[in-house]
């Protein structure tokens, strides 16, 4: 078990750079997601964590030691691929073993510690068959096995989960999770499904463009995104871009639409004159017939209303602009080509200054 | 699906094209067990007197050995050189990887005969001798293209990602090869072992510059032969070296089978 640190980690490809500057903390049996859209740099960071390809500057330090120079196989890094990377010429037992092998455990200790491996993944009677005659979750279950039982340092996970379908994906989310918890491992998370990371980890790394964007918790980082990128990025937003007209203590004043002025909360992120976005989540926004006193408020079409159980679903558009709102069950009822009033109390949603 | 009647068409095509390029090997197969004294077909007699004149005449023995050992080898040292040349192709960035793939195919492209004869004038220049070796080393040169092929092809078929998790679970690079790289290119590996040994046991163009009178290939033997004499002793020669073939491919079908071998299944 170890911290893992990086600092000033930069990789540059022949004309591009894949990972700026990155620096980051993770602690001591702490569980990391890392967040972003393909091509943010994430793999690469993952790969440097596990000595594949080496950053052009800056340092990784695991459990602080420096590891430049040192080759994968002294890392004691269990890695997880997303095409699970099994051997396909060993049996489940072989894979598990074949860690414990290369580091001349004694073969009479090999065979308790792979049942252990394989029973911490719920897989104990499989240990003769081979890879393909498995199926895709059990072939993860086993590349998990089989990066856990050389007792690593640090577990990486590739996007382990995006070869599942959609059930056995969450369960696969909440066993990864209990059994990181269970031996306490630090663990870093690849994957570009927020959901995924938000279900799993104690903290997230939103990355873009090969720079972190923002690090924190789910919370943290769904209720007040450190910029636009992040906000569009994790959830769904509503974005009211418009001019800043006024600031009066924690608010601001807004144009939106050319014409409507709407009010926010203010953070101290913006400046009257500044071009600016209001960034509201569907759940923030209510809808009735007619505009609502102390409200923010937005006539607005009623476009498509879909029925998903548990809540109601409804697209409109204001304007040029649509908007998505997400309304409890016996909440104002609508239909599609109605007219309404969207509304919203001043006091929620974020506003941050556009990006230049 | 084809439906019945072109694929019954499509079969007898199948089978004519094979009775064709099969046919005259056939008819020298036929002709090496005769009893007459002249080429001729079909035999007037069978007997196995032709091959005891091969077994009677050192030099096409000699010559045989001589075939069998540069086959050999050629087969073992374009195989090792190939693989390791796939791996760097195909395992690895580099500056020049496109430039010395090219050059690593070169010899596909060049007429035998010249390039024999540039061997030979390169072995004169340098005063060396002609002898197994420079015929294993030009056989080995020209089989190489078809190793690094067939392994570049076995290469290409397994996930790249299975090494790195080797390489985490502690294997070194050697390790990495030995315990998970070659077990899964062992098709690619074989294919290439019995197509060098087949290529170079063939192979006349360049060793007609490279043998001598003490280190003459099989192929070079037969053609120095019949030069001066048509007798069916040329027919149990060329008979013994597709022998030779059938037991390779024979031995493959056996072991790895020959759909695996080109990747088939």
């Amino acid at each position: 078990m170890a911290s893992v640190e990086l600092r000033n980690v930069t990789k540059n490809y022949a004309d591009t750079v894949a990972v700026a500057g990155l620096s980051l903390d993770v602690a001591h049996g702490e569980f990391v997601a890392l967040l972003g859209p393909s091509g943010c740099g994430k793999t690469t960071t993952l790969q440097m964590l596990a000595g594949f390809i080496s950053p052009t500057s800056g340092d990784i330090l695991v459990g602080g030691q420096s590891m430049r120079g040192v080759p994968p196989h002294k890392r004691n890094i269990g890695v997880v691929f997303q095409s699970y990377a099994l051997f396909p010429h060993l049996t489940v037992f072989d894979n598990i073993a074949f860690g414990l092998k290369m580091r001349n455990v004694r073969s009479a200790d090999v065979a308790g510690r792979v049942a252990r491996a394989l029973d911490l993944v719920q897989l104990t009677s499989l240990d003769q068959r081979y890879p393909k005659a498995l199926s895709g979750g059990q072939q993860q279950r086993v590349a998990l096995a089989r990066a856990l039982v050389i007792e690593p340092s640090v577990l990486l996970l590739d996007e382990p989960l995006s070869n599942l379908d959609a059930n056995l994906r969450e369960q696969m989310r909440f066993e990864i999770r209990e059994i990181q918890k269970r031996i306490g491992i630090t663990t870093v998370f690849v994957t570009h499904d927020q959901h995924e990371a938000m279900a799993v980890a104690d903290r997230l790394v939103v990355m873009s463009n090969g720079t972190i964007r923002q690090v924190g918790t789910a919370q943290q980082i769904y209720e007040s995104p450190a910029d636009l990128f992040v906000a569009e990025f994790i959830g769904q937003a509503n974005l009211l871009r418009g001019q800043v007209t006024e600031i009066r203590g924690a608010e601001a004043e807004l144009v939106v639409a050319q014409t409507v002025k709407i009010r926010a909360p203010h953070h101290g992120r913006v400046r009257v004159g500044q071009m600016a976005a209001l960034a509201l989540r569907p759940e923030d926004l209510r809808l009735a017939s007619a505009t609502e006193a102390g409200m923010n408020n937005l006539i607005c079409n009623v476009v498509r209303v879909n029925y998903l159980g548990s809540a109601l679903n409804v697209g409109v558009r204001v304007g040029e602009l649509d908007l998505v709102l997400m309304l409890p069950r016996g909440a104002y009822r609508v239909a599609a080509g109605e007219g309404a009033t969207v509304y919203w109390p001043p006091s929620v949603g974020i506003l941050l200054p556009e990006e230049s | 699906m084809i439906p019945q009647g072109p694929r019954r068409w499509l079969g007898a095509f199948a089978i004519l094209a094979c009775l064709f390029s099969v046919a005259p090997v056939l008819v020298i197969v036929i002709e090496s067990f005769t009893s007459a004294d002249f080429i001729v077909f079909p035999p007037p007699g069978l007997s196995l007197k032709w091959y005891v004149e091969f077994a009677k005449r050192p030099e096409f023995i000699d010559s045989a050995i001589v075939s069998v050992v540069v086959a050999l080898c050629t087969s073992l040292v374009s195989t090792a050189l190939g693989t390791m040349a796939a791996i760097a192709l195909n395992r690895h960035t580099f500056i020049g990887r496109k430039v010395l793939q090219g050059l690593f195919l070169a010899p596909l492209s060049l007429p035998g005969l010249i390039f024999g004869l540039a061997l030979l004038q390169f072995l004169a220049k340098y005063g060396l001798p002609r002898n197994v070796f420079s015929l294993t080393l030009a056989h080995v040169i020209i089989t190489m293209p078809f190793a690094i092929r067939f392994v570049s092809v076995a290469l290409l078929g397994i996930d790249a990602n299975v090494e790195r998790a080797a390489q985490s679970l502690g294997a070194d690079r050697l390790r990495t090869f030995w315990h998970v790289t070659f077990p899964l290119i062992r098709s690619g590996t074989a294919a290439s072992l019995v197509f060098s040994f087949i290529l170079s046991f063939d192979e006349v163009a360049a060793s007609l510059f490279l043998s001598s009178p003490s280190a003459m290939t099989l192929p070079v033997r037969i053609f120095v032969y019949i030069d001066q004499n048509y007798d069916p002793l040329v027919t149990s020669v060329s008979s013994l070296l597709v022998f030779t073939a059938v037991i390779a491919l024979a031995i493959i079908e056996k072991t790895v089978g020959m759909g695996r071998l080109f990747g088939l299944r």
